[in-house]
């Protein structure tokens, strides 16, 4: 007996399945060039974000760049910040750096908490279902901004970036948990599992060996689409203020600054408006695209 | 002694209020079911959807717990025993599944789930996967694919091999070839009848595709609203049975001939079975029966032997050839 060779639309990568959608291939290349911006950014400009340029603003003008659009020059290509004259493109890429770390580490956070949480929730059942069930029901319908705004307010001495990290993923963890959990009950419950326990499975093995390695894809899939998420929130809290604190760059922060400038400086609000615009589309467009190829359910035409 | 006996086993299901979780009543799959299985032999247990047999299946392999009554295996009532406690019976009681695509993870390599028995006993591998998959008529080369990579039959011998790998004496087979082509169904039924001349396996097969329980069986229960109706030889459940559902069930089989298929009575039974939540009094069968009389209505029938062997539950039992 051979056994054929069926191509089927799971035979094939799933990468080369997401590169055939163009909308997919260029989300992917602008998430890692984003990335390997925000990883080399050292070697990508030299000026420090924090390193002052009285000699590019004009202090008759009230601290205006000088030049075009923003005072865009060979030595700041993307012009610089009104009145302290810092580097805008140097700002830019460090603030990556920040946004992007801040939003994979609270992905990082819901994922290990929701996966867990709900793997248990759902292969448990009863008790341990109910209560987890209602943490998750809390968590997301509190008022998530204004306890976060609330909460850093209140810990004005605390590491901003890890306490952001906490508190993303803190209440992210239950989108994922949710998801894991519908899908974990659905497992438990299969014959495959069945099988397991009649070999005499331990506990353990069910739940690691069994359940959890096809809950990848489910969870692969809420990662992708937490990150934009998380990118705009956190760009969201700096503008509020209650953010990254400066001097350290973030995108949301210098929108923030920006805001006065809006219309003597245009420029300086566009640009970080840009990136940020970009870096979310992008990202969802790519969240969306992972979707479509690993879950076969959910295909648009 | 027989190796596996139940004696009066039962299992309810609670039905539990959807808001207030209080218990409003129960669901009665099994109720009361007396069966044995002998070394080497093979007991067919047949009925429609929803009978209870494939919750008797997961009793005797002890998925579920009995709700009262016993199963013994090799003599032990393994109905009160823990999961850790049941880890060594499993060695010796195995399952082949209906579906072979659900009932392998679709995660794992053929290799990892034909060594997982093993690794789920704590046990060093006593037989090579390679060993494993030639028995069941497999390549050694298969063991790197995934199962979606193979076809229902190929699958349902990979779940053949995992259910073998720990040299056990009984196997469960639920219904294990109605998932499959019939001209497939014919190669799996050879191999589990070559593998239990090559290994001494007894088997209960559960199946509703009679033609498929004749051809392996040695005895054949069959089983109505969650209790059995009649229990004999193969032989003489095909040729002399007794019970008026067995005589709808075989008359509903058709024949490859023509003439003969013309020419013959069908007992075609009214209306679908009742609902398990809310079973008749008296006999299970009387709302459907042509024989029914009020003592069915009173009475339960008890199994009581009305030949060497052939056991019957039914006031009117009337031995007939189909």
């Amino acid at each position: 007996m051979t056994v054929l060779p069926i191509t089927r639309p799971a035979d094939v990568p799933p990468l080369r399945r997401l590169l055939r959608q163009p909308s997919a291939a260029v989300a992917l290349v602008v998430v890692v060039l984003l990335v390997l911006m925000a990883v080399f950014a050292p070697l990508l400009v030299w000026t420090s974000p924090t390193e002052f340029d009285s000699a590019a603003v004009d202090p008759a003008l009230g601290g205006l760049p000088r030049g075009a659009f923003g005072g865009i020059s060979a030595e700041h290509p993307l012009g610089v910040e009104p009145v302290s004259g810092r580097d805008v493109l140097a700002r830019i890429v460090y603030g990556a750096r920040v946004s992007l770390l801040i939003a994979v580490l609270a992905t990082l956070v819901s994922v290990v908490v929701g996966t867990v949480l709900g793997l248990v929730a759902g292969f448990f059942g009863g008790v341990v279902d109910a209560v987890v069930g209602r943490l998750m029901d809390l968590l997301m319908s509190f008022p998530s901004l204004i306890f976060m705004i609330a909460l850093i307010s209140a810990l004005p001495e605390a590491n901003r970036e890890a306490l952001l990290v906490l508190v993303l993923g803190g209440f992210g963890w239950p989108y994922v948990g949710r998801i894991v959990r519908g899908q974990a009950m659905v497992l438990a419950r299969g014959e495959f599992v069945a099988a397991a326990r009649a070999l005499g499975a331990p506990r353990r093995a069910l739940l690691l060996r069994e359940v959890l390695p096809n809950l990848t894809t489910p969870v692969l899939v809420v990662a992708t689409m937490s990150i934009p998420g998380y990118i705009a929130t956190e760009a969201g809290l700096s503008f509020l203020g209650v953010g990254v604190r400066p001097p350290t760059p973030s995108w949301g922060q210098m929108i923030a600054s920006a805001v006065p400038w809006y219309a003597a400086d245009p420029a300086y609000f566009l640009i970080p408006g840009g990136f940020l615009f970009v870096t979310v589309l992008a990202f969802n467009v790519l969240g969306d695209a992972v979707r479509d190829v690993l879950d076969p359910r959910s295909v648009r035409r | 002694m027989s190796l596996l006996e139940t004696t009066d086993l039962v299992k309810r299901y609670p039905v539990r209020h959807r808001l207030t979780r209080r218990r409003i009543g129960e669901v009665s799959a099994v109720d009361g079911v007396d069966l044995a299985v002998d070394r080497g032999e093979t007991l067919g247990l047949v009925g429609e959807s929803g009978c209870g047999k494939s919750t008797v299946g997961r009793l005797l392999t002890r998925l579920d717990t009995p709700t009262s009554g016993t199963v013994r295996f090799d003599g032990r009532d393994i109905g009160p025993l823990r999961e850790d406690e049941l880890r060594p019976v499993r060695r010796d009681l195995q399952i082949v599944f209906q579906d072979p695509f659900s009932s392998l993870n679709p995660r794992h390599t053929v290799r990892q789930l034909l060594s997982a028995p093993f690794r789920y006993q704590g046990l060093e591998p006593t037989e090579p996967v390679e060993d494993l998959l030639k028995r069941v008529g497999l390549k050694p080369e298969h063991a790197s694919r995934y199962p979606h990579e193979f076809s229902g039959g190929q699958a349902q011998r990979i779940g053949i091999a995992r259910a073998l790998a720990l040299r056990p004496r009984l196997v469960l087979c639920d219904e294990p070839v109605s998932a499959l082509d019939v001209s497939v169904q014919a190669q799996i039924l050879n191999l589990l009848r070559d593998l239990q001349d090559e290994l001494g396996l007894s088997y209960v097969f559960i199946a509703h595709d009679l033609g498929a329980v004749r051809q392996v069986s040695t005895r054949v229960a069959v089983m109505y609203l969650g209790v059995v109706v009649e229990s004999a030889d193969r032989d003489a459940l095909f040729g002399r049975a007794a019970h008026p559902y067995t005589h709808a069930l075989l008359s509903a089989v058709p024949v490859p001939n023509p003439d003969v298929e013309r020419g013959r009575e069908r007992i075609v039974l009214r209306g679908d079975p009742p609902s398990p939540l809310n079973p008749p009094s008296g006999c299970r069968f009387r709302t459907r029966c042509p024989k029914a009389a009020d003592v069915c209505a009173v009475e339960r029938p008890v199994l009581r032997e009305i030949a060497p062997g052939h056991r019957v539950a039914c006031h009117f039992p009337e031995e007939r050839t189909p």
